[in-house]
């Protein structure tokens, strides 16, 4: 929701990218309303077409494989798939195991630095009290 | 925490989701200039809360023929109103200055939602500080 070069990417990029996202979604083999939010947030971002969004959408009820998802990615599409990754995976209040390992195979596929997930995480925590804030200020115009 | 990056916007009723994002298309198109950022966080903010793919289509269209704001505000929840405010905002800073037609119609949303000067900049602050945290991602992949 926030200003983004995930659109600028090209549209096969962005598809790859999106799939990665179904693929983490599924990680943990469930798949609740946050994640949903987070998932169809991103895509949104991503301004695929509507039949790859169907497509995409369809990649979550049969998650691809991870190689195949990261393979069809450029270096840029593949730093901002690893960032959106870890909010994915961070989106239900934990990032398990699964998950986790599964943030440092996108990581060093790419090439980032050893700390780059632990960064990140720390970077969505900050998100996260962003968010937080914003709900407080909404809550206290209600009282 | 009982919200991360979804919403309790999310819980609202399908009519209200509606009148929310008309409003979020209202604001992006204030300024007779759409901007491939602002779609992507329309997109984003239909995404988070789950609004129907085919009633995005709708909401879609109201790009080109944007909706009257005393109509909308005549058919929403009051307790939306800060919602759409806080996201509205969002919206218009997004091409990275606020256009005086957009201010307008937040300080519109704003009597409407019966919120103080003070109250609308903490919610300017609050857009700032988010816009900064979603930068430093970037940064912090090197793009």
């Amino acid at each position: 929701m926030l200003p983004d070069t995930v659109h600028k990417l090209p549209r096969e990029e962005r598809f790859a990218y999106a799939r990665l996202l179904a693929f983490m979604a599924r990680v943990d083999n469930e798949l609740s309303v946050d994640e949903m939010a987070m998932f169809e947030q991103r895509l949104g971002t991503a301004l695929l077409s509507p039949k790859q969004r169907e497509m995409i959408r369809s990649a979550l009820k049969t998650p691809p494989s991870l190689q195949s998802c990261l393979e069809n990615m450029g270096e840029e599409a593949g730093r901002l798939a690893l960032r959106d990754s870890v909010l994915m995976a961070a989106a239900d209040g934990t990032v398990d195991d699964d998950e986790r390992e599964v943030l440092e195979e996108i990581a060093e596929y790419f090439d980032l630095a050893e700390d780059a997930v632990e960064r990140l995480l720390n970077w969505t925590i900050e998100g996260y009290a962003w968010m937080a804030s914003g709900y407080e200020l909404l809550n206290d115009i209600s009282e | 925490m009982k919200y991360l990056f979804t919403d309790p916007l999310g819980d609202c009723s399908p009519n209200d989701k509606i009148v929310y994002a008309s409003i979020l298309v209202l604001i992006a198109s204030a300024d007779g200039e759409l901007v491939r950022e602002e779609f992507c966080a329309i997109e984003a903010l239909m995404g988070r809360i789950l609004i129907h793919p085919e009633v995005r289509v709708d909401i879609r269209n109201l790009l080109t023929d944007p909706p009257d704001l005393d109509e909308l505000l005549i058919s929403i929840d009051p307790k939306v109103i800060k919602f759409a405010l806080r996201d509205a905002t969002l919206v218009a800073a997004i091409d990275g200055e606020y256009d005086e037609m957009e201010l307008a119609l937040i300080k519109k949303l704003a009597a409407a939602g019966n919120i103080d000067d003070n109250t609308l900049k903490e919610i300017f602050d609050w857009v700032s500080s988010g816009l900064n945290w979603h930068n430093q991602s970037l940064a912090l992949l090197e793009l």
